[in-house]
């Protein structure tokens, strides 16, 4: 429906790589000392540098990699592994659904190649440059593509330079490296308690997995997240089904941002 | 094996991000599902982060309740009530928490 401006259309795809990598570059140097983090992690977890790299390349997603290096660490069997990073990187679906419409349009390659990139920082700028432009089809798609090219390349470098120096980030141990991966949760996770219910399941799934803690292989972990997110679905259905009945008290907004 | 991991590791990612790229309409995703989806995030990170923070060993010196693993997650989880999507504060607080009860006690 949208006649693109011929004229103006190479231009258009310059700045959107250009604003792409300005917009990208802040998130890009934040994300470097958990690259760094990761890439001692995995070192002192005995990971080869291949692996550790591969996890970058192929999983490219911190909190997932930072958990399975710590699984696989403990001996953890395969599949638990591979069922956890499901798990972990659920969201990655919520973030696809929502951009499904925006690159309908693109051919297979782009779509692979943004898939590939869609972490958490992208999804935000991507949602951001495709409310701007309001609906008209343009060029967003190089500036999804530049900046989850930087970000790629960030986080392919940090590792890099973590495994390397992972011995010296080591001898400062007792610095408590490993309660900032736990601070980088703390910091995810108030931003998803936008309601009542998505505290309260924050709440169940902590007290499930401290009550579920001894079961094998890091099991408890996905049995309390499971169960936390099933109640917490259902208790958003019975409230949808109260709102429709008149005199319901009234209700707080539903979690999605 | 852990590299066979890995690989299942990036092909399970890449599957959830792509899935509505070209395979899924958001349109047919069941409403249970879609409901279940926004309370992912808040329940497995706080599965991580409670067992980790509390069963983390306490100080040899001083009390047990004192442990700077729970000073810090308090720490971060308190300005998380005012500046929740303020990511850098809460991560510097919770740090910052942690390494004051930790070198100073």
């Amino acid at each position: 429906m949208s006649t693109s401006s011929t004229p103006a259309r190479p231009v258009s795809r310059g700045r959107e790589v250009r604003t792409g990598l300005r917009d990208a570059t802040p998130l890009a140097l934040g994300a470097l000392p958990f690259g760094l983090l990761f890439g001692a992690v995995a070192q002192q977890a005995d990971l080869s540098l291949l692996d550790t790299m591969l996890l970058s390349a192929l999983v490219n997603g911190g909190s997932a990699q930072m958990i399975a290096t710590g699984l696989m660490a403990s001996g953890t069997v395969w599949f638990v592994v591979v069922a956890t990073c499901l798990v972990v990187n659920m969201r990655h679906v919520f973030y696809s659904a929502a951009l499904s419409a925006k690159v309908r349009h693109l051919p297979t390659l782009w779509r692979v190649v943004l898939a590939y990139g869609l972490i958490d920082a992208i999804y935000v700028l991507a949602a951001k440059r495709y409310e701007i432009a309001d609906g008209r089809r343009g060029q967003q798609h190089w500036y999804v593509l530049a900046a989850s090219l930087l970000m790629y390349v960030g986080w392919l470098s940090s590792t890099l330079v973590g495994f390397l120096f992972g011995k010296d980030v080591t001898r400062i141990d007792g610095l408590g490296l490993d309660f900032a991966i736990y601070a980088t949760y703390i910091g995810l996770v108030v931003s998803c308690f936008t309601s009542k219910r998505a505290v309260a399941a924050g709440l169940v799934g902590g007290a499930l997995a401290l009550a579920l803690h001894r079961l094998p292989y890091q099991s408890g972990l996905f049995c309390a997240t499971l169960a936390a997110t099933v109640t917490l679905a259902l208790w958003e259905g019975r409230a949808r089904a109260d709102d429709c009945t008149p005199g319901s008290p009234e209700q707080e907004p539903t979690a999605k941002g | 094996m852990t590299t066979v991991t890995i690989v299942l590791m990036g092909a399970v990612t890449f599957a959830l991000r792509f899935c509505f790229f070209g395979p899924l309409k958001p349109e047919r995703l069941p409403g249970g599902i879609e409901r279940a989806l926004p309370y992912v995030m808040p329940a497995v990170l706080m599965a991580i982060i409670v067992p980790s923070v509390v069963l983390a060993p306490a100080p040899d010196d001083g009390p047990g309740w004192l442990s700077p693993y729970l000073v810090g997650a308090l720490a971060g989880f308190g300005v998380g009530v005012f500046k929740k999507d303020n990511f850098f504060l809460v991560f510097a607080s919770a740090v910052a928490a942690f390494a004051l009860t930790k070198f100073l006690l």
